[in-house]
């Protein structure tokens, strides 16, 4: 067993500061699957879910003495990475090019090109789409990236109760706009 | 579907009240190791490359005097050690006094030789010899 993996993040944290890769490594293992959630939530688009969330890696490294509480690594990359998300959003409406559906992202990148699960993701993107902005982050934080109530409570800085609230009422509006039904066997096919 | 993992213990037990397993499965779809299973690992992977030469930039600033020494000091003592061994290899080399032949009395007589040269003179087959004690005046 890899014994960084189980220090805690302040321990990583003062040991990347002093340029050990494999401290920063297991930084990254542990949170870049949250990252990409809470990046997603916002961008809503897979590309720029995956620049937002790699990006603020780098810039969580460069500016890591700022990060006054290296126990709460967690919390602090999460506001990198909801600011990178906002950045990249207001850059591309700047821009003002269309936003290419997610069901076809999905079809471009890699061996993705089951037509199912993209319609899936279009229609999950869609669902998310109509939740406020921190319904979409506790639930995904939760249900796709399993944290604990207590886990998002501690980084998002909000009471445990409040999460279990927000994760209710999201998952009641995604069971309504969702044909759940025909998609859940879909999924359970597949897996 | 493949889950990560919480941050504590790697299962969902505490939250097990909770859950919704049907969203769960659905929302599954939505993380891109959902049918590229090596995403995560090639993610991991770009994010620490690109980080390189900030981890570099920051080793070598936090790098004390010690540090220095100490890794010149592990460079050095290995030139040392291999530098000792060839000198005291050549110097057990050179200490190895060969003779092209029998020297004669006169040659004996007239210039000094190393001491190990000696028993040369009286080994057998060395005809050509002759001991200031054998000769008569």
């Amino acid at each position: 067993m890899n014994v960084k993996a189980e220090m805690r993040d302040g321990g990583l944290v003062r040991k990347a500061r002093c340029g050990d890769g494999r401290a920063f490594g297991a930084l990254v293992d542990r949170y870049m699957r949250a990252a990409y959630s809470v990046a997603i939530s916002i961008t809503r688009s897979h590309e720029d879910a995956e620049d937002a969330a790699q990006e603020s890696f780098l810039v969580a490294l460069e500016h890591l003495e700022e990060c006054r509480n290296p126990d709460k690594f967690g919390g602090w990359l999460m506001t990198i990475v909801r600011n990178r998300s906002r950045n990249l959003v207001r850059r591309e409406a700047l821009r003002q090019t269309d936003q290419v559906p997610v069901s076809a992202q999905s079809k471009d990148r890699g061996p993705d090109r089951d037509a199912e699960a993209s319609e899936l993701r279009g229609q999950l993107m869609r669902a998310l789409e109509i939740l406020p902005q921190i319904q979409r982050e506790i639930v995904l934080l939760h249900d796709l990236e399993g944290w604990k109530h207590r886990e998002i409570a501690e980084r998002l800085e909000i009471p445990p109760g409040t999460v279990r609230s927000h994760l209710h009422f999201a998952r009641k509006a995604l069971r309504t706009t969702l044909d759940e039904d025909k998609w859940l066997h879909i999924v359970k096919e597949r897996a | 579907m493949k889950r990560n993992r919480g941050l504590t213990d790697g299962g969902r037990g505490m939250n097990s009240a909770f859950d919704d397993p049907d969203i769960v499965d659905l929302l599954g779809v939505l993380d891109p190791g959902f049918d590229d299973t090596s995403y995560w690992r090639r993610f991991h992977l770009r994010v620490v490359s690109q980080a390189g030469v900030e981890l570099r930039r920051r080793s070598l600033q936090h790098a004390t005097i010690t540090d220095v020494v100490e890794s010149w000091t592990r460079a050095l003592v290995p030139i040392v050690a291999l530098a000792a061994a060839i000198a005291g290899f050549m110097l057990i080399q050179t200490r190895t006094i060969e003779f092209a032949g029998p020297v004669g009395v006169e040659e004996v007589l007239i210039s000094e030789l190393d001491e190990p040269a000696l028993p040369d003179l009286v080994r057998d087959g060395a005809e050509n010899v002759t001991f200031a004690a054998d000769v008569t005046f």
